[in-house]
């Protein structure tokens, strides 16, 4: 077998796979089709179009399980206070 | 007012067999949903039934939404008679579960749980996968959105584990 030249084709992938100027407009378009569907498809994305608001979820997975569940405890002490807090508001007026 | 600290620990100090499932599960698991109440899916061997029995009747259990009149019991022959069970305790709302619909029994359930450290405590907890299979079989429409957000937490997880990977 033939030695290669050291420092010629080093352009060439050696997995064989077209390199971006190889491939074309045309199937540079199918790629970005592909990952368009993808960002569609993520449920990531999906919870963001259902107006969930991820930033949360990335901030409890900080914490751990324990921490999770004192977080919970105190919104739920905070939704109560409120909650008590319009009973007695609509109780005055 | 809701101690979920209080109700582990009567659950685990009497040897009680259950995995945490329901909105707690998905709270432990990352959700940021908000519930007042704690589902737990329960084995149903009559020494369990006793087991429950023993932990949560000093908290005295009483059907919740049943008229203040309304006869009951809560011994292990009630629990062995019913399933699904939906209690107002002096530590807050419990509902045992007998059978957890997508999944099954407590041992189907064990299979879809993982035993994390709570309060130093070991408990099992529903898996995103279980709470997913679960909230899907029920199919409430309130229930749409928590499974995106468990879709969306089950992806950001994985995300995690392979940047950890790389």
């Amino acid at each position: 077998m033939a030695k290669r030249k050291k420092g010629t084709n080093r352009s060439r992938r050696p997995t064989g796979r077209a390199t971006f100027d190889e491939m074309g407009s045309e199937n540079i378009n199918k790629v970005k089709e592909k990952v368009s569907d993808y960002k569609i498809r993520s449920p990531i994305q999906e919870a963001i179009d259902f107006g969930i608001d991820v930033t949360l979820l990335y901030d409890t997975l900080t914490l751990t399980p324990t921490e999770r569940i004192e977080l919970h405890q105190r919104m739920l002490e905070t939704a109560e206070e409120l909650r008590k807090a319009g009973k007695r508001k609509n109780a005055r007026s | 007012m809701l101690d979920l600290k209080e109700i582990l620990t009567t659950l685990r100090n009497n040897n009680v067999h259950f995995v945490l499932i329901g909105g707690q599960a998905a709270v432990i698991q990352g959700s940021a949903y908000l519930t007042r109440d704690v589902d737990i899916c329960y084995a149903r061997d009559k020494e369990n039934l006793e087991n429950i029995v023993r932990a949560l009747a000093p908290f005295h259990p009483y059907l919740r939404g049943a008229p203040k009149d309304l006869p009951f019991i809560f011994d292990a022959k009630t629990l062995h008679l019913g399933l699904n069970f939906t209690f107002s305790t002096d530590i807050g709302d419990i509902d045992l579960i007998g059978e957890v619909k997508g999944i099954g029994n407590y041992n189907d359930v064990l299979n879809y749980s993982e035993t994390l450290e709570i309060y130093e405590m070991p408990c099992d907890v529903l898996k995103i996968e279980g709470l997913i299979r679960s909230k899907k079989a029920v199919g409430r429409q309130k229930d749409q959105i928590h499974v995106k957000e468990l879709e969306a937490l089950r992806e950001i997880r994985k995300q995690h584990e392979e940047k950890k990977n790389i």
